[in-house]
């Protein structure tokens, strides 16, 4: 069973005035130079302009612009911020694209019952900015939350550092609005948790988009914990930071983040941030404890001397915000710092049990010195969750198909291990073809029909997650680069 | 196995035990004509494709707690009991998860998840009589539910067999996992009619160092709803915040028409500072209870149920939280003036309240619960009733879904079941 429509299906000039129609003139591209900007996330290695990029302002235009495409038998593809790390919103057998960036509204910020409504373009962060003043945030923070969009979140259930304690996007949406693939709107879950049926607004998110587009979503806001305190620890290599790692489990402690930089990445950080890392470090822990204040001090006392029990040639508490600050940074674009390690990187997101990282990163190495590359590694070390990133330069052809070749070594290694291809990133296109190493063949069927109970002819971002005979992408060579 | 030609009766292979009305399914008000008793999830495939193949209903059951859950079954051909699928799979002890067979009780998977100094973040009442399954079927929490969240939070995966008698496996056994679709969500509160879960995989959370609980004796359960919700907002970190009725506090040794009960756990210190901090902020009147904590943290999770009333209407109502204590005051009156006696506790500072309406002859009832659903809806809020009177059983719909979602959930049915095996007529839209 193939998708049914193809990125070629023709779009009738009366469609185009039909859906300008809706979204007016703003909200509609079609100059080819201007979709070029739409041809690819921040998984670079497959671009495809859309034909059309329809800009909807409203929940309202969303339903009608959908319908039109319905009616038209059109597929569509939708698109956040376009920060994705899979290819989730390649336009790949649609040849229209409907973004959210107009979609920007906090609808509302209920404080006594701390939750807020907001609209699918509301930037990550600035939800948290938005209730900031009364003591809360919004729990899941993906790096790239200053440019992530919640919509696109809610599409590939997002995670982040904090979600070793906090969970993922899906424990902090109450419900979502989801406008179906015939222009139907639907609220999935509600304002409270005890939504009676299927827990529907469950299986969506983390659909990645193809079982019709979000247009709002209702956010569980958590208050600002009492006290946090964040300290990084050095050691003299990726084995002995991986012991204290498993200590600090061991000891009932769960950190509110548990990040591992290896020697490269913490090399380059300090090239690029200047924290103060000793630059001979084999690897760097970045421990964040939080919750009431007694019991931080407590823990911070006890992963101290854990640390040091596993051979910790340094640790450091963060003085003050600005030094916490300093360290956050450092993780959250080392990707921006590698760059100084090579033209071009790519990188993967598999997840191993949290026992399995020590022997995870050998078999890393392992595959490094095969395909001859450098992999640099920077992960969520207490939820297993991996990134091994690729370092190359996409002129040397050879060197590009062993970097496809060692990704997928790794993730093979990772579903060895009991693990999974993706904890965070979604499967997109890329990680299509590695579906079958965890999924029955009935596994996947059930997957695809349940996905045709909302979108039952394929018009919803054809092409994702499930491998089908015409969803082959051709991977090339990336041209930018995106900070994860 | 019994070898062929015994007269041991069989489904699909699998021996059957006779079912009678005492039985697990006693409160769901059918009476199946036998009960598979699977050991393997071998059998379960054998046992849901025989009675697909012979055209029956099934109604998979753990221990029965909480069969009253949803329409009575439209069909009940036969049952299929989940207890003998009793091994706890694999404790990970350095991940933070376990894999568990779905016929293990709560407190037999407690104690062993206890060996290493672990628990699942879960407290339903009848911990000794709710199964794995059963959890999750009928998506069933207790007080600890405040901190630490629903099922949906803390499961994994699951090993299914679906009602078309075909093996289904969703999510991993790693912590954070996006690779497809998050299919478990589904199963989560579906009262068997989708899957027969053959095993689960959730997180655990070790084993709090010190915990206690304080008591705050109260005028009546509303007020203590709203004392708990101050709390809350003032950033007391409380494992719970139960408001319970006089009768409860009666039990938990407390005078008062109500109290509200505070769980504290965690690192000592945190434990230590929480409960000056609370006997502060309630002037002295909040107090340790007892230091039988095991017996009190009983007494209290059995209370999240209230004592269950032989043909009571119990009821689970989820508001935004800051409507809560006006809603119970008001239900509270309605109650009254149809002359029917209420008990209500809450898990009292995340909106959520359990109703329990005396048996009482006439069409009051009826009203009552149709009052609570209408004026719950009316706040954005949602009314399960957990549990209908025989009288009431044909009528009241326990759910109050309808809509474009309920033609989903359809949908999702017919992947999952297309023949209608399994527990038909029990969910949602008379799915």
């Amino acid at each position: 069973m193939s998708a049914t429509g193809t990125a070629t299906a023709a779009i009738s000039d009366t469609l185009i005035d039909e859906i300008r129609g809706v979204v007016g003139a703003e909200g509609l591209i079609t100059d080819p130079a201007a979709t070029r900007v739409y041809e690819c996330d921040g998984f670079v290695l497959a671009r495809k302009s859309p034909q059309l990029v329809v800009l909807p302002a409203s929940r309202e235009e969303v339903a009608a612009t959908l319908r039109l495409l319905w009616q038209a038998e059109v597929p569509f593809v939708p698109r956040g911020a376009g920060t994705g790390l899979s290819g989730g919103c390649l336009p790949l057998q649609a040849p229209v694209m409907v973004g959210t960036s107009r979609l920007r509204r906090i609808r509302e910020v209920d404080v006594a019952n701390r939750r807020a409504v907001v609209e699918a373009g509301v930037v990550n962060l600035h939800v948290t900015r938005a209730v900031a003043e009364h003591g809360l945030l919004y729990a899941p923070d993906p790096s790239s939350q200053g440019a992530c969009t919640v919509g696109g979140n809610v599409a590939e259930n997002s995670g982040g550092p904090h979600t070793l304690k906090y969970g993922v996007t899906t424990n902090h949406v109450l419900g979502i609005e989801l406008v179906l693939p015939d222009g139907r709107v639907v609220e999935l879950g509600g304002v409270v948790d005890d939504v009676p049926g299927y827990d529907l607004r469950g299986f969506a998110i983390g659909g990645e988009g193809t079982v019709g587009l979000v247009t709002a979503a209702t956010l569980r806001l958590v208050p600002v914990p009492a006290a946090v305190r964040t300290m990084m620890a050095v050691f003299g290599s990726v084995d002995d930071a991986c012991r204290a790692v498993s200590a600090i489990i061991a000891a009932g402690v769960i950190p509110a983040a548990l990040e591992l930089m290896d020697r490269l990445i913490v090399q380059a950080v300090e090239d690029a941030y200047g924290f103060g890392f000793p630059t001979g470090a084999g690897a760097v822990l970045i421990v964040e404890l939080d919750g009431l204040a007694d019991g931080v001090a407590e823990q911070v006392e006890a992963v101290e001397a854990l640390c040091r029990e596993s051979s910790a040639d340094e640790v450091r508490v963060a003085r003050d915000e600005a030094e916490r600050a300093a360290l956050w940074k450092s993780r959250k674009k080392a990707f921006g710092a590698v760059g100084r390690l090579a033209p071009n990187y790519c990188t993967q997101d598999g997840v191993v049990p949290r026992g399995s990282v020590p022997e995870i990163l050998r078999r890393i190495s392992a595959v490094a010195e095969r395909q001859r590359l450098r992999i640099a590694n920077v992960f969520h070390a207490g939820d297993g969750n991996i990134h091994p990133i690729i370092l190359f330069d996409e002129r040397d052809e050879d060197e590009v198909r062993r970097v496809l070749d060692a990704g997928r070594e790794i993730l093979e290694a990772c579903v060895d291990l009991g693990g999974s291809v993706t904890g965070e990133h979604g499967i997109g296109v890329e990680k299509i073809e590695q579906m079958p190493l965890i999924f029955s063949p009935t596994d996947l069927r059930v997957m695809a029909e349940l996905r045709a109970v909302f979108d039952p002819l394929s018009r919803c971002n054809p092409g994702k997650i499930l491998p089908t005979p015409g969803a082959c992408v051709e991977l090339g060579a990336p041209r930018r680069q995106v900070p994860l | 196995m019994t070898a062929a030609g015994s007269a041991e009766p069989q489904l699909g292979g699998v021996k059957t035990v006779a079912s009678d009305a005492q039985g697990p399914l006693g409160a769901s008000g059918v009476t199946p004509s036998a009960t598979a008793v699977v050991e393997s999830a071998d059998d379960v495939v054998e046992v849901v494709r025989a009675a697909g193949a012979a055209g029956a209903a099934l109604v998979a059951t753990g221990c029965g707690a909480r069969m009253s859950v949803g329409w009575p079954p439209a069909r009940c051909d036969y049952a299929l009991s989940t207890r003998r699928l009793d091994r706890v799979l694999e404790h990970r002890a350095e991940d933070l998860t376990v894999t568990v067979e779905a016929g293990v009780t709560l407190d037999e998977l407690d104690r062993a998840l206890a060996e290493r100094g672990q628990c699942l973040p879960f407290d339903p009442a009848e911990p000794d009589r709710t199964t794995i399954g059963g959890l999750i079927a009928a998506d069933a929490c207790g007080p600890l539910r405040h901190s630490t969240g629903k099922v949906r939070d803390s499961l994994l995966g699951l090993d299914v067999v679906m009602g078309s008698g075909e093996r289904l496996r969703a999510g991993g056994k790693v912590v954070k996992n996006v690779a497809g679709y998050d299919i478990g969500k589904l199963l989560v509160g579906s009262v068997g009619t989708l899957g027969v879960v053959v095993s689960a995989t959730f997180k655990t959370r070790p084993r709090p160092q010190r915990e206690t609980i304080l008591a705050w004796p109260q005028a009546t359960v509303a007020a203590a709803i709203e004392a708990a919700f101050e709390l809350d907002r003032a950033g007391v970190g409380a494992a719970f915040l139960e408001a319970v009725p006089a009768a409860r506090s009666e039990a938990l040794g407390i005078d008062g028409a109500a109290a509200l009960v505070v769980g504290l756990q965690g690192f000592a210190a945190d434990v230590s500072a929480q409960s000056r901090r609370l006997e502060e902020l309630s002037r002295g009147q909040a107090k340790e209870v007892a230091s039988a904590a095991q017996l009190v943290a009983t007494a209290l999770r059995d209370c999240a149920v209230l004592e269950p009333e032989r043909d009571s209407l119990r009821s689970r109502v989820a508001l935004p939280p800051s409507e809560l204590a006006g809603w119970v005051d008001r239900a509270v009156g309605e109650a009254g003036t149809r002359g029917l006696a209420i008990e209500v506790c809450a898990h009292a500072a995340i909106g959520v309240a359990r109703i329990q309406v005396a048996p009482a002859e006439g069409a009051a009832t009826g009203l009552l619960a149709e009052w609570m659903r209408s004026s719950a809806r009316a706040l954005g809020g949602w009314v399960i009733h957990e549990s209908v009177p025989a009288a009431l059983r044909r009528d009241l719909d326990p759910w109050g879904q309808s809509g474009v979602v309920v033609e989903l959930m359809r949908g999702v049915k017919r992947v999952f079941d297309p023949e209608g095996v399994l527990s038909p007529g029990r969910f949602v839209g008379g799915i």
